[in-house]
């Protein structure tokens, strides 16, 4: 069988562990910063990027499409008089590098007199380095059959299941190649890796007119093809089907105030939402104000605000195995970190980047600067950001054990949360009734709803690392133009008292 | 400068011209943009950009595979052209596979504005100083998006079709704020052409409802007769149509599916005022001629009376149920009334205005139940007057309820939703959309966010 990345024929990656940097984008650095500098830049950097995607989509048995893309330019970013401006092109071309660096000039000057706040960055060391993904198996250096293979047993799997309708599948791959080059002397490359399986199996009743969808719990990862072949796929595809025909009786979901438990699974899109988001520095100053929003942790509570129950710590970690957003670098050239966003329930910092840090009386950037393309301006993007486990060894037997009245939700399925991060609700893959310390019975139509302080005030029981998973997504958006940001969650198991229970089905 | 028709041409006749698989459908989309954010009353960032994708799709029998590249010199375009051919050979048998397309004809097109593709960095900073003055003047605190953007996209097949088009989008949106950040406002307006953006009136309507917003009073979540401004009916319209999949429906696997079999074509789902339709020729919402596959862009009525007219048919389901197929389309247009916003106020004994919806995400399928905030300018109305702010609320709706409450509405404009439909980031739909007057929408809980 011929490997993919061979029979793509895509030029053999340039930035590989151990490599030199590659003499000709050296050059079309050293162009684009000579042309940046003597056109009055204070500061100026380039990135030149190759983007590399796979999908594979399944739909009921058969092969719809496989899709290779690659995507290749630069951005230049310069700051002239506290003023940035940005230019990019697809064409990685010397005298279109300098071509741009002044069209990046030009736009920092036009600029200039509506800028009221010049930027400040906060010092960093020149880094000549190269980092990336460690990876087992590449995705893009492996034959195309055991994939589709795979693909193809998940429908096999499911459909056997009486009831079970329709099966759609997709494997995902991407390979962010990234070289970095800044007047300040790093020359950094990474290539960053990332791996998702995904399916959803739908039960139709015609009869009935109903119809229930199950989705995989699998979550992307900054991993190879290892993680595929590591998760328990087809059982899981046999289990979804099960439990999508079983949701036809399943007892309608409670409507009221109830203990919730949370897999994590559900739990990281939570995490996203109402920690992840609120933690962005630059929503709590405005800067997303006319977009994503802003965010109700601004800067007096810094250090001061009991975001939630003394047990909850979240840390964000762009060095976290296996994370999503974890690499070496971010987009300032900025070694990548891990800190306390929420330390014993006390909020006390933010994601910050090297022209924020100064903003909270920092003077170090946390590194969370990003750019989902060549094209795209980097700014802050969130890191992986996790609820550390809880320090007793508690399994998801012993929270449902010593549960009397609540329900349980696994997988994340309908999400939406208000634009400074209070109001949230959330639905799930499955619900799952608990009494007396047992599950008693499968729930549907379920959602919960809550405020997000209210929320993690109301946690009362975490599981211990061995119920820790991570949970993600590539699609995490903000800004304008709207940019997509790819980034982890972990977390243990999680029980919250009273919380508002919604019964969709009615 | 954006890539000319015959420069399309050239580059998708070199990509033909490697053809070793029994077809090729090749398509060029980019173009060029540039932007400029500001927030807390300053520029932020700025921007521009320059590219091109070329996406190719080899079919060799029923089987195919996809590839792009965004690098055009021989061997890239060699390497891309073999790699989607071989992955095809790679690939077992899609029975649903589609050839090619063969010539087409398509109509004019009228969405490519020179006012837009020139527009500097200078007349960019121009919206943002205007929109910084009127802030300041009214002591409020501003963050908002210029945007211009020029793009191309250009199809050809080894049948030898091939089509061409450019189209162009000017957009403005402001989020004004109150410096006590109790009170926010928002507007937003995009066009294909630069000299229908009206970015001072854009401002001073964010502007004055950030200001008539401040300090809102909570009221109690519940059924509420609602005004909604043209804005948040867009979200629900094209979250409805989101859901219009004739496949889907057929399969039984959706709110226009019939209990039994078959799917709701023909039915009265909605209150009888409704009427929506696409339109490639409508000229408040210019769009392409042909979409991806190179189908022609036709105009389409989805709902009229009230009753289900048409849904979303791919070539093959199409093939397979006898229909026509259905492009993608270039907008949507819900045909309005003839009463003013004041009006649907003034008929209002107890209600609630609304500016924009936020975070919309479907809940349940097969009711196309929804959910979503409210933002930017919440208001109380009681006894046909506009009387005070107040807080924010989620709601849990279907569209299909509120489009059968409707009970009026003004006429229809071109418009971008709270989520951004409409506007010219990407989405490539344009929105035409009255306000209404909604009878019993549902709020379910409180936000305390402004």
């Amino acid at each position: 069988m011929i490997a993919l990345g061979a029979a793509a024929g895509l030029r053999p990656a340039t930035l590989v562990s151990g490599a030199p940097p590659d003499s000709g984008m050296k050059e079309l650095a050293d162009a684009a910063l000579a042309a940046a500098k003597a056109g009055g830049a204070s500061y100026a950097d380039i990135r030149i990027n190759r983007y590399r995607n796979q999908f594979i989509f399944t739909r009921d048995r058969r092969v719809q499409n496989i899709v290779n893309t690659e995507d290749y330019g630069f951005g230049v970013r310069v700051i002239v008089d506290g003023t940035w401006g940005f230019s990019s092109s697809s064409q990685v071309q010397k005298d279109e590098v300098a071509r741009v660096a002044r069209q990046a000039l030009e736009i920092a000057r036009a600029n200039k007199r509506v800028n009221a706040e010049p930027v400040r960055l906060a010092p960093v060391k020149a880094f000549q380095d190269d980092w990336n993904t460690p990876v087992k198996k590449n995705p893009f250096e492996m034959p195309i059959q055991p994939k589709l293979d795979l693909l193809l047993q998940i429908h096999e799997v499911a459909l056997k299941v009486p009831g079970a309708s329709f099966v759609s599948a997709f494997m995902q791959f991407v390979n962010e190649q990234k070289f970095f080059a800044s007047s300040e002397g790093s020359l950094i490359q990474q290539s960053l890796i990332r791996s998702y399986p995904f399916f959803q199996i739908t039960a139709v009743d015609k009869a009935a007119g109903k119809f229930y969808n199950r989705a995989s719990l699998t979550a992307p990862m900054g991993s190879g093809y290892e993680y595929v072949e590591g998760y328990p796929l087809l059982e899981e595809a046999r289990v979804a089907a099960e439990e999508a025909v079983a949701m036809h009786k399943a007892k309608p979901a409670p409507v009221g105030q109830k203990t919730l438990i949370l897999h994590p699974t559900n739990l990281w899109l939570t995490i996203h939402e109402s920690v992840g988001h609120s933690t962005e520095l630059d929503r709590a100053l405005g800067y997303e104000a006319n977009f994503a929003g802003t965010s109700f942790l601004t800067t007096d509570k810094l250090g001061k605000f009991r975001f939630g129950a003394p047990q909850v710590n979240f840390v964000a970690d762009k060095t976290q195995e296996r994370a999503m957003a974890t690499c070496g670098y971010d987009d300032d050239g900025v070694k990548t970190t891990k800190w306390h966003l929420i330390k014993d329930g006390m909020f006390v910092d933010y994601q910050t980047t090297r022209e924020q840090a100064h903003l909270i009386g920092q003077t170090e950037s946390h590194g969370c600067s990003y750019a989902d393309n060549w094209s795209s301006i980097p700014f802050q993007r969130m890191p992986n950001v996790s609820l550390e486990p809880g320090t007793k060894p508690l399994t998801e037997q012993d929270i449902i054990g010593a549960t009397d009245d609540g329900v349980y939700v696994k997988g994340d399925a309908s999400f939406s949360i208000d634009h400074q991060r209070y109001n949230f609700q959330f639905s799930g893959q499955t619900f799952w009734e608990v009494k007396s310390g047992k599950i008693t019975s499968q729930l549907r139509d379920l959602a919960y709803q809550s405020n997000t302080p209210e929320f993690w005030n109301a946690c009362d029981m975490l599981g211990g690392p061995s119920t820790y998973l991570l949970g993600g997504a590539f699609g995490d958006g903000k800004g304008q133009p709207p940019q997509s940001n790819s980034v982890s969650h972990g977390c243990p198991i999680a029980r919250f008292q009273k919380v508002n229970i919604l019964n969709t089905g009615k | 400068m954006i890539w000319s028709r015959e420069q399309a041409k050239a580059l998708i006749d070199r990509a033909l011209a490697l053809r070793k698989a029994d077809e090729l459908l090749v398509s060029l989309t980019g173009g060029e943009r540039g932007n400029v954010r500001f927030a807390r009353n300053t520029a932020t960032t700025s921007g521009a950009s320059a590219g091109y994708t070329l996406t190719i799709t080899a079919n060799v029998g029923k089987r195919s595979g996809t590839t792009t590249t965004s690098t055009f010199d021989d061997a890239a375009l060699e390497r891309t052209v073999r790699a989607a051919e071989e992955i095809a050979r790679l690939s077992p048998e899609n029975p649903e596979s589609m050839p090619v397309l063969e010539p087409q004809t398509y109509g004019p097109t009228r969405a490519f504005f020179q006012d837009v593709a020139g527009a500097s960095p200078e007349w960019r900073a121009g919206v943002v100083q205007s929109a910084l003055d009127l802030s300041k003047a009214r002591d409020v605190v501003s963050a908002g998006f210029v945007e211009t953007a020029a793009n191309i996209q250009a199809v050809g097949t080894s049948k030898g079709l091939f089509g061409y088009d450019a189209y162009t989008a000017a957009d403005y949106n402001l989020t004004a704020r109150t410096p006590d950040n109790t009170g926010s406002g928002w507007a937003s307006h995009s066009f294909n052409e630069l000299s229908k953006i009206d970015a001072k009136r854009i401002s001073e309507t964010a502007i004055d409802k950030a200001v008539r917003s401040k300090d809102p009073a909570a009221v109690e979540p519940g059924k509420y007769t609602v005004v909604l401004e043209p804005a948040a009916m867009a979200d629900l319209v094209v979250f409805m149509m989101f859901s219009g999949d004739a496949r889907q429906a057929d399969e039984g696997r959706s709110f226009f599916s019939k209990k039994g079999g078959g799917n709701r074509i023909d039915e009265a789902i909605l209150n009888e005022k409704v009427r929506i339709f696409s339109d490639p020729a409508y000229t408040a919402a210019p769009g392409t001629a042909f979409d991806n596959e190179g189908l022609p862009v036709t105009r389409i009525e989805w709902v009229d009376k009230g009753v289900l007219k048409n849904l979303f048919y791919s070539r093959f389901w199409a093939q397979k149920q006898q229909k026509t197929p259905t492009a993608q389309p270039a907008n949507i247009i819900m045909e309005g009334g003839t009463a003013t916003v004041d009006a649907l106020i003034k008929g209002t004994e107890r209600g609630i205005l609304v500016t924009r919806f936020w975070y919309i995400r479907p809940l349940d399928p097969q009711t196309i139940l929804l959910t979503g905030l409210t933002r930017d300018g919440l208001f109380l109305i009681e006894k046909g007057q506009v009387t005070r702010p107040v807080k924010n609320m989620r709601w849990n709706e279907s569209p299909i309820v509120a489009f059968n409450n409707i009970d009026d509405m003004t006429p229809a404009e071109r418009v971008v939703s709270g989520e951004g439909i409409g506007g010219g980031g990407g989405f490539q739909l344009s929105v035409v959309c009255p306000a209404a007057r909604v009878r019993e929408f549902t709020f379910t809980s409180a936000s305390d966010a402004v």
